[in-house]
């Protein structure tokens, strides 16, 4: 996972950088969970659920991505530390997510925010973006 | 980062951003602050989002910076702005994920001495009544039906199930209800999100605290909200909840596909927003005003629940009475006159709090640190958009609160200061640490030097009840 943890006055910003757009969103994903701090239900079944989601561009599909995973994640009240890629455009996303159940969550999180995201690639070839979630 | 030179003085607590300052501002932006805050002030991209704030289309005088401003997203935490309903916007992040995150004020009718031996036990009891922490729901499990009648009546609705009393509605702001709202206009997935959590305080700042008034600075304006020295009060803290989290988020990503159409182009894409007169915009309006009412009536049983526990604690001929209600991240109709001229416009408050001549208003400090109780002040309406700072502000982030406070200490010396704390999580306790932010007593003076409220009473802490 190629992540940073930032300071912000009031809330917290992740770096993002990754080799691929999928393992961008595949950090993303994970980042946010961490963050979470789930307390998972021991021995229990992994439970899976599909999201399709399109978007004008690759930042709003991220940011898109994480609050409809935020949302699965609150009602559900199962982690979503895994996801399969089906389909990844710029604009478009197909994904299957694979997550435990919890008992508990450490940290509330309201939102992902657009405020800092900007996804593109880098001068050496990277993805990156930085997230900063609401707390 | 906004530089000091860019910053001309108005008055000694009044800075300005001249609208030549950036190219695509349209009015000046404002900042209400004592020399010392501003240069703390300047450390963060607060007054960089404030003048992104001054760019929106139909801003009216300026866009307004509390002294508890810190950074936020889009708009800066305690940030203000009033547009025109007919040329200008409304923003989702002109008001904030937590729609109506507030704060409300209960009176007993015990003292400080009253209560001290039993400090252990109310903490421990509210702590059991009102459900605190991470996602936590509570005993209502809400049906579609019985959600929607709450979206659009808010605490009235509550207090029609026998959660309170009428009297509670009329020492809330807008009655606790806005009439606007629109349970339909809310999306399946907030709804989904707060169906159970209604009652419930939630985790980050939100808190309960048992006070008592340590001071009182205008003995005929305490005396009206049937306040004294010595006497115990209760601050409750919390607001909408995942449901409102939720309409914003909506709201955000719908505004950042719809503002294209309108030819809306920002610095900052939390700014999202449209023409309050567009479909999209009056949607918003519903959906927001539903999210209001829902965290009115949350605010509405936690009193209920915080009142069981009292009654079991103190017999039943011990009552709580509601001092006043505020919410500080929303938007509303009012009236100001400008140039001259009254105009109605949509003002947007996110983490300021309403002001108007002769209303309470609630500004609760750090943990541990207490609280004031203030009166808005008539000139509130001409140089505030009738509105004042919402708490201390942010100085640290939760981070770095995490790493300089050392739990064991800081409880050790709440403990010494007679404060009982009940919270569900340690972590909780150490970003909350007085030291991440400013100085309420600060901020305060500004408020009141300024001419927008004048103080009434100090509150300090005894119990702090935590998520």
């Amino acid at each position: 996972m190629a992540y940073e943890w930032h300071e912000h006055t009031s809330d917290i910003r992740v770096r993002i950088s990754a080799s691929t757009l999928e393992e961008l969103f595949s950090d993303a994903l994970h980042a946010m969970t961490e963050l979470l701090g789930p307390e998972l239900i021991e021995r229990c079944d992994k439970k899976t659920c599909r999201m399709s989601l399109q978007a004008d561009d690759p930042t709003s599909l991220l940011i898109d991505f994480l609050n409809e995973a935020l949302l699965l994640t609150l009602t559900e009240k199962t982690a979503y530390l895994d996801n399969t890629l089906e389909k990844l455009t710029g604009n478009e996303i197909s994904a299957v997510l694979s997550g435990i159940p919890y008992y508990s969550l450490r940290r509330d999180i309201k939102a992902a925010t657009y405020h800092e995201a900007d996804v593109k690639m880098n001068t050496g070839g990277k993805w990156e973006t930085t997230i900063v979630f609401d707390l | 980062m906004i530089p000091r030179n860019a910053l001309k003085q108005l008055s000694p607590f009044l800075w300005e951003i001249p609208q030549t300052w950036r190219h695509d501002m349209l009015v000046p932006a404002r900042v209400y602050a004592s020399e010392k805050m501003l240069d703390q002030i300047l450390q963060d991209r607060s007054l960089e989002q404030l003048v992104n704030v001054s760019t929106l289309p139909g801003i009216v005088r300026y866009a307004l910076a509390m002294p508890d401003v810190h950074e936020g997203y889009g708009f800066p935490v305690g940030g203000v702005a009033a547009f025109d309903l007919d040329t200008g916007i409304i923003s989702p992040g002109g008001i904030g994920y937590d729609i109506n995150c507030g704060v409300r004020l209960l009176r007993s009718s015990l003292t400080k001495d009253d209560v001290v031996k039993h400090l252990s036990a109310i903490g421990k009891t509210i702590f059991s009544k009102v459900p605190s922490g991470v996602g936590k729901g509570g005993s209502f499990d809400m049906k579609a039906k019985a959600l929607d009648e709450v979206l659009n009546d808010g605490a009235k609705r509550m207090v029609a199930l026998g959660y309170g009393e009428q009297e509670d509605l009329e020492k809330t702001e807008s009655g606790g209800q806005l009439e606007s709202a629109d349970a339909s206009c809310v999306s399946v997935q907030a709804k989904a999100r707060g169906h159970d959590q209604l009652g419930t305080l939630g985790a980050g700042n939100h808190f309960v605290e048992v006070e008592y008034i340590s001071a009182i600075y205008d003995d005929r304006e305490a005396e009206r909200l049937g306040l004294q020295k010595h006497q115990v009060c209760v601050m409750v803290h919390t607001g909408s909840r995942g449901l409102g989290h939720q309409v914003a988020t909506d709201a955000i990503r719908n505004m950042n596909k719809a503002m294209v159409r309108y030819g809306i182009s920002l610095p900052d894409r939390e700014l999202a927003c449209v023409p309050f007169n567009s479909s999209e915009g009056r949607e918003y309006l519903k959906a927001m005003s539903a999210a209001a009412n829902f965290a009115w009536a949350n605010r509405q049983v936690v009193t209920w629940e915080i009142r069981e526990a009292w009654k079991e604690i103190f017999g039943n001929s011990e009552t709580l009475s509601l001092v006043y209600d505020v919410a500080h991240n929303i938007a509303k109709l009012e009236t100001y006159e400008v140039d001259g001229m009254h105009r109605k416009l949509i003002v947007h408050r996110k983490g300021a709090t309403r002001a108007f001549p002769g209303q309470p208003v609630l500004i609760p400090g750090s943990m541990g640190t207490g609280s004031y109780l203030l009166s808005g002040l008539q000139d509130a309406m001409n140089i505030s958009f009738g509105s004042s700072c919402h708490g201390a502000g942010r100085t640290m982030s939760r981070t770095q609160a995490r790493k300089n406070t050392n739990i064991a200490v800081l409880l050790e010396e709440l403990s010494a200061k007679g404060i009982v704390v009940n919270a569900g999580s340690r972590e909780g306790i150490s970003e909350e640490a007085p030291s991440a932010y400013k100085n309420v007593d600060d901020v305060v003076q500004v408020i009141g030097e300024s001419g927008i409220a004048k103080k009434i009473a100090r509150l300090k802490p005894l119990a702090v009840i935590k998520g």
